[in-house]
């Protein structure tokens, strides 16, 4: 007799959709080899075939039900329903939909609005296909001080969200919020000001092994909800951008290293193959790749290591992801709508070796574990995207051989009435293999208070 | 009537050695040498996995250059829960009583578990501080661990008090207080793991679909400060004796200084 079978309650419970998580989810990499779709170290990855990408995604007026949304997509091949939407979960409203994270135990995704500045909390364990919405946050301002909810980024038990502006003035001064997995603030850490800081924040990433944390920065409430076209005529508009990217003591919370990196640099990505000591971004403006690499007495250097593309055209360099063994690196170019991919077997002396139009606009990029298939998105934010015809918004899938990017298939945000098409993470399940122990979702949340 | 009740006892009294047997069996292996302070003398195992594994604890250690302690905050991030536990006697009790006081390392954890990197690890870094705190008794008088059973039905009180004999065999007049608790049954586990944040699923035979003996799950191990509040949380990814012994030092350091 199993415990399910003594009692009810787990017994339902049990029934509940388990996630196929990384074998063994007892022990979450020490030595993680990840960039599944450039996930917490903390968080458990999905090393097999994902089943399901999420598409958080923006509303838009005239549009369906003109709501930001999560859009699920069936990924798996073996699938009747592969490469088609089979979940639409509204939020309700459009807030500019913008990033997500997962939790520690990747049980819940955590999802931001730039605008609004809500975080809602979805369900992804009890059933997959069907995630759910358990919670929002609406205090993110109040708690804060923060604007602009942007990076999820899970740490044991709780979950740093990186801002971009803040509720003074609504410029790049911010910094970072931690709330527990239930959602309870806990504190706030403001970007560095002194010592060369800028006070700017974009991206936060967390290198474990290093006990380092990597920032960057972009702009303000004031820039990011502008008009793009408007934003780049407004000379005092354009001076408010974040030239700065800092290395931080991640136990202590305390920056170690701020580097003068100019033009705004975004995404931060650390390879974590074993024996690697470096992390990549890119900067939007200037559109430069910078490489941060611990010298032989263990200090971090800022290392500007490569181009893209022609910075006089400003390509815009966006979205970024590491293939697992730190060997290649992902570059999309929103204005021209292009993925590159760059030969990082020398961090410090990396090479662009392949190019390929994905749309008239491309923004974000997730390889899986295996490097084997690859989704783009389109949507940068709602007020930069491009106009007209040139907007394209869509779910792209490609399968990639180690030469060329083959397409899988792809979804019409638009003709689907979806929205815009940001933030993409995988998920997986596997009922024949693992069952949750867990109480209720509602109980789950029910955490203990904050002192 | 009495003969079967004679029975009953022979197969209870054969269970709770076969009990105590197993757990001596599955933690002797990991026990570091008596009073060693050496953060690597567990892994002296000749087993492949821990020998690899002791070479990527040791280049971590390296590699993190830990803040000295006191000289940074730890955040208050939640009070411990409570709730209802049974002690290595089988009394109930409530898990306050081993949450506030003291400074508390808490993890949850399951005997059978065979996994280098999850409780066993836990288990070992938690013995290496122990180990450390015991040379010195004024600070093992104020530390306290707890282990909570995943595993209630089989995990029993019984089976605790090995455990617990085990954990605490050395060092008697200063040992840490390492308590094993486990609960009455699941419904009664479930509102603390959930409480605590801690994950936990069964892993099911592929082909036949039944249950086997393996709870896995994010390994976390929870310090919580002597009013009962959770200051800090680590992970596997993120977890040596070091830090451990810097961040309680670093509370002691915050106590001292009446914070």
């Amino acid at each position: 007799m199993y415990l399910t079978d003594k009692f009810p309650k787990l017994k339902a419970l049990t029934k509940a959709v388990a996630m196929a998580v990384v074998v063994g989810a007892a022990t979450q990499m020490p030595s993680a080899i990840a960039d599944e779709t450039s996930c917490s170290p903390f968080t458990p990855l999905v090393k097999g075939q994902e089943d399901f990408v999420y598409v958080w995604t923006l509303g838009v007026k005239g549009l369906g039900d003109e709501s930001d949304k999560l859009v699920t997509v069936d990924a798996n091949p073996a699938s009747k329903t592969y490469g088609k939407v089979i979940n639409k979960l509204s939020v309700g409203g459009r807030g500019e939909a913008h990033h997500m994270g997962f939790t520690d135990d990747r049980k819940f995704m955590w999802a931001g609005a730039l605008d609004s500045n809500k975080i809602f909390i979805f369900d992804v364990a009890t059933d997959p296909s069907k995630p759910k919405l358990v919670k929002t946050l609406n205090n993110f301002v109040a708690k804060s001080g923060l604007v602009g909810p942007h990076t999820f980024y899970a740490i044991p038990g709780r979950m740093i969200v990186a801002a971009l502006s803040n509720a003074k003035d609504h410029g790049g001064q911010t910094g970072m919020a931690i709330y527990t997995n239930a959602g309870e603030y806990v504190s706030t850490t403001m970007m560095p000001t002194t010592n060369g800081g800028d006070g700017f924040g974009y991206d936060a990433a967390i290198n474990p092994n290093k006990n380092a944390m990597l920032t960057t920065a972009f702009t303000g409430w004031n820039n990011y909800m502008m008009d793009l076209g408007k934003l780049i005529k407004d000379k005092d508009a354009m001076k408010q951008f974040g030239n700065t990217t800092v290395m931080w003591d991640y136990k202590t919370m305390k920056p170690t290293k701020i580097f003068n990196t100019p033009g705004a640099a975004l995404e931060a990505r650390w390879s974590y193959a074993p024996g690697d000591n470096w992390a990549v971004t890119t900067t939007a403006l200037t559109s430069e790749i910078y490489v941060y690499k611990q010298d032989d007495h263990g200090e971090w250097q800022q290392h500007k290591v490569g181009t893209i593309g022609d910075p006089a055209k400003i390509p815009l360099p966006v979205d970024i992801s590491l293939v697992s063994s730190g060997k290649g690196l992902w570059i999309n170019t929103f204005m021209d709508g292009t993925a590159r991919y760059w030969d990082m077997t020398d961090p410090l002396h990396p090479s662009e070796v392949y190019t390929k139009k994905i749309g008239e606009q491309v923004n974000m990029v997730s390889p899986s574990y295996d490097g084997k298939r690859v989704y783009f998105t389109t949507s940068l934010l709602s007020n930069w995207d491009m106009k007209g015809k040139s907007d394209d918004q869509f779910l792209k899938a490609y399968n990639w051989d180690g030469k060329d990017l083959k397409l899988a298939f792809e979804i019409d945000f638009y003709k689907e009435k979806l929205g815009r098409a940001h933030h993409m993470k995988f998920q997986a399940r596997d009922l024949k293999t693992l069952q949750p122990l867990q109480a209720s979702t509602a109980n789950k949340l029910n955490f203990a208070s904050n002192p | 009537m009495i003969q079967n009740l004679q029975f009953k006892y022979l197969v209870a009294g054969l269970i709770f050695i076969a009990s105590t047997l197993l757990g001596y069996i599955a933690l002797s292996q990991y026990i570091p040498s008596s009073g060693k302070v050496d953060a690597f003398s567990a892994f002296s195992s000749s087993r492949p996995i821990e020998k690899e594994f002791n070479k990527e604890l040791q280049a971590r250690i390296a590699a993190q250059k830990l803040a000295a302690a006191g000289t940074y905050e730890l955040q208050k991030i939640f009070n411990a829960p409570d709730g209802d536990v049974l002690d290595s006697k089988g009394n109930a009790v409530k898990l306050s009583q081993y949450t506030s006081g003291k400074y508390t390392l808490l993890t949850f954890f399951y005997d059978m578990c065979a996994d280098a990197k999850g409780c066993p690890y836990a288990f070992t870094t938690m013995h290496t501080v122990k180990n450390y705190l015991e040379k010195t008794p004024a600070l093992s008088k104020q530390v306290r661990f707890v282990n909570i059973s995943f595993d209630p039905e089989r995990d029993t009180p019984l089976m605790m008090a090995g455990l617990e004999k085990r954990a605490n065999r050395n060092n008697k007049d200063f040992s840490i207080d390492w308590r094993y608790l486990t609960t009455k049954n699941i419904d009664v586990l479930i509102p603390l793991i959930d409480g605590y944040g801690q994950n936990v699923d069964i892993a099911l035979d592929k082909d036949s679909g039944k249950r086997t003996m393996e709870y896995p799950h994010v390994l976390k191990i929870y310090l919580i400060d002597p009013k009962g509040v959770i200051r800090e949380i680590y992970s596997t990814t993120y977890l040596s004796p070091e830090m451990l012994l810097n961040d309680i030092e670093t509370l002691m350091i915050e106590t001292e200084k009446g914070v």
